[in-house]
């Protein structure tokens, strides 16, 4: 069914959101054992994912609410399609 | 999907207007800090209600011409999406308002007058379900959506001028002059004010659809 697809959709905007905020709250635990195992110079540190993490973790809002907004037109999108077949069967 | 392009337009700059709206510079200035943003969701939440209100009085004036139920749905569609758009608007802007100015309601001009404006536009609702008689409805109806739009304007646009208010752009001064919006503000702020409105258009295009579907579905059956 149609359904199925919908909800798989949504689904994985739903992991794609959650993912992002989970790795950046542990995050921090690996950057302070970095800074008190050894006093390794900033260009020797290891190499991380920080894009989604700069600038106070705005990204991650900007992931959530490109997610809600997604699914609020998804499901406008829908709807549009629902009425559209309604219409059409109206018409036979 | 098999979407009409301005239907792609919509998707396209709401986009654009949460992530660059998000992520652009904006201008620091003292008490509104990042809260500038929300020019992008507020502002546009009014401007969408005007044309989404235009569109309601406009097809109101088409049903007086013309008698067709299909000019009805419009015209109360759209004013049920226009008021969803100022209700959404006040709210924001109350919100706002509580961590810049201080309080939720500060019996701000403008914030008094769009209440105002609103109860004008919830009692049309009220008056559309106190008729039985479709035509009488719509036609009672349609006259005061006219005096209602008439009467939001001078409330929304020229009474919170003539005295002191908080809202910017008011209390004398033009509504948007160089101090209140950099080239950086406009970029994203045009597009946003286009962006909900046409999101707005699209939730009339359903519900007209839909209410016409309704009323041809009772005819049939």
């Amino acid at each position: 069914m149609k359904m199925h697809k919908w909800l798989l959709m949504l689904l994985l905007t739903w992991a794609a959101a959650f993912s992002t905020p989970a790795a950046a709250q542990s995050a921090p635990e690996q950057m302070s054992t970095v800074e008190f195992s050894s006093q390794a110079p900033a260009a020797s540190q290891p190499e991380m994912a920080d894009v989604m993490r700069q600038d106070g973790k705005i990204y991650i809002v900007v992931v959530v609410l490109v997610s809600v907004l997604l699914g609020v037109l998804f499901y406008l999108i829908n709807l549009d399609k629902k009425i559209g077949r309604l219409e059409r069967e109206l018409r036979q | 999907m098999k979407l009409t392009l301005w239907k792609w337009l919509t998707i396209a700059l709401l986009l654009y207007t949460v992530v660059v709206g998000m992520l652009s510079e904006v201008p620091r200035l003292a008490i509104l800090n990042e809260t500038i943003r929300n020019l992008y969701f507020h502002v546009p939440m009014w401007f969408g209600m005007i044309v989404i209100l235009l569109v309601s009085v406009v097809y109101s004036i088409k049903y007086l011409r013309n008698p067709l139920t299909r000019n009805d749905i419009i015209a109360h569609e759209a004013a049920k999406v226009g008021i969803l758009f100022g209700v959404l608007g006040i709210v924001t802007g109350m919100e706002w308002a509580r961590f810049t100015w201080g309080e939720y309601w500060s019996n701000d001009p403008k914030q008094n007058a769009s209440a105002i404006g609103l109860l004008i536009y919830f009692a049309y609702l009220i008056l559309r379900g106190s008729f039985q008689d479709h035509q009488q409805r719509a036609r009672i109806s349609a006259v005061y959506n006219i005096f209602a739009f008439a009467a939001l304007i001078p409330l929304l646009f020229i009474l919170p001028r003539l005295t002191d208010s908080l809202h910017p752009g008011n209390g004398g001064n033009p509504g948007f002059n160089s101090y209140d919006l950099d080239s950086r503000l406009r970029a994203v702020f045009y597009p946003a004010v286009i962006a909900w409105t046409l999101l707005g258009i699209w939730m009339v295009h359903l519900r007209t659809r839909l209410e016409v579907l309704k009323q041809r579905f009772y005819e049939n059956a």
